[in-house]
């Protein structure tokens, strides 16, 4: 089954976030679903509720107890991005590295381009992050260096934090749908429950089950399901 | 007043508050120099084409050329049903089929809308 790569060329626009959140929903419509975190800052487990002091299996040499929650299995692999043998295995297996039922979703911070090229391969879907910042559409030029941004078959944005009080964030927003059209996925609006949740180290369906945010995810893992052909293949082995 | 918004503000037992729906139509939408900067760059919108591309691209589509055309977009995936309250205000802007087919003239109308003032 397949891997879906979250990675955005620019950091802090919520990649882990909607990494997490994927995951989530996914396994809630009935997925196997099993996060990856790449990154150094091993956040990613925050939005699952852990503490900064609760250390995920390490993927590269897990074989006890899975640690899942909300439905999802967790595990770092941030020493497994940086395993030679790690690469090897990926460049011999090739299509087979993700085979089988299980959903993989990779969370790789924006500055590890290795990372994110050394998956990107054998990623069966692209999800590109960004926000309606300056900041961020600026390295929409470096989504996939030696490819034009609007050509990128298998990559899909989600434009996260959008807030229609503010003229930029809504011209943006239709910037972006001009400029890559369907293949803008998602948005997710702007709301200070995701941070309150988050610092409550709680659930958005438990903090805030009316959060705008919540409902734009949901939106975002229906259109990711569809776009993957996730949905076929549930319906299938239902 | 949008039957959301009335259902809202019966369940809050008010009859009325302030509100603003932020909405901007294409037409009103400003060419913010960023915008045209990456509309201008080769790693995003790839090389202009050519004369020669741009009136093969303009020749009546063949018969055996239909058969390659683009595969039909799925419709847009309907809301969950717990979506609640807020799933109007997020419905998806319609978006162009073909991605990048209308980014010249997009800037193009742009461009001359603030040419022109």
């Amino acid at each position: 089954m397949p891997l879906l790569l979250c990675h955005s060329p620019k950091g802090g626009v919520g990649t882990s976030f909607i990494a997490a959140q994927l995951a989530i929903l996914l396994a809630q419509r009935g997925h196997e679903v099993t996060a990856l975190d790449f990154t150094y800052q091993d956040a990613l487990k925050l939005y699952f509720g852990l503490l900064p002091a609760q250390r995920l299996p390490d993927m590269a040499s897990h074989s006890g107890e899975a640690t899942v929650v909300s439905g999802v299995e967790l595990l770092s692999a941030h020493e497994l991005g940086r395993d030679p043998a790690f690469a090897r295995r990926l460049a011999e297996q090739g299509g087979a590295s993700f085979a089988g039922e299980r959903i993989y979703i990779a969370d790789v911070a924006a500055g590890d381009r290795d990372t994110k090229d050394l998956l990107f391969p054998h990623a069966l879907l692209h999800i590109c992050p960004l926000h309606p910042r300056p900041g961020s559409l600026a390295a929409l030029p470096m989504v996939q260096p030696g490819t034009p941004t609007i050509e990128l078959e298998k990559t899909v944005f989600v434009l996260n934090h959008l807030d229609d009080t503010h003229r930029f964030s809504r011209h943006s927003h239709v910037f972006l749908r001009e400029l890559v059209g369907d293949r803008l996925i998602g948005t997710v609006r702007r709301d200070e429950a995701v941070n309150e949740a988050a610092a409550m180290f709680e659930p958005i369906s438990r903090f805030a089950p009316t959060s705008v945010a919540l409902a734009d995810l949901a939106r975002l893992a229906v259109a990711v399901e569809q776009r993957a052909g996730l949905a076929r293949a549930a319906e299938t082995e239902a | 007043m949008r039957t959301d918004t009335t259902s809202l503000l019966q369940r809050l037992g008010q009859r009325d508050f302030r509100y603003r729906e932020f909405y901007d139509a294409f037409a009103d939408m400003e060419l913010w120099p960023i915008f045209e900067a990456l509309l201008a760059d080769e790693r995003v919108v790839g090389k202009p084409m050519s004369l020669l591309a741009k009136k093969e691209a303009a020749l009546p589509v063949e018969e055996g050329r239909r058969a390659a055309a683009p595969p039909i977009v799925p419709p847009a995936p309907s809301p969950p049903q717990d979506a609640g309250l807020f799933t109007r205000y997020a419905d998806p802007m319609p978006a162009p089929e073909r991605p990048g087919e209308d980014l010249r003239g997009f800037l193009k109308n742009l461009s001359s809308r603030n040419q022109g003032g």
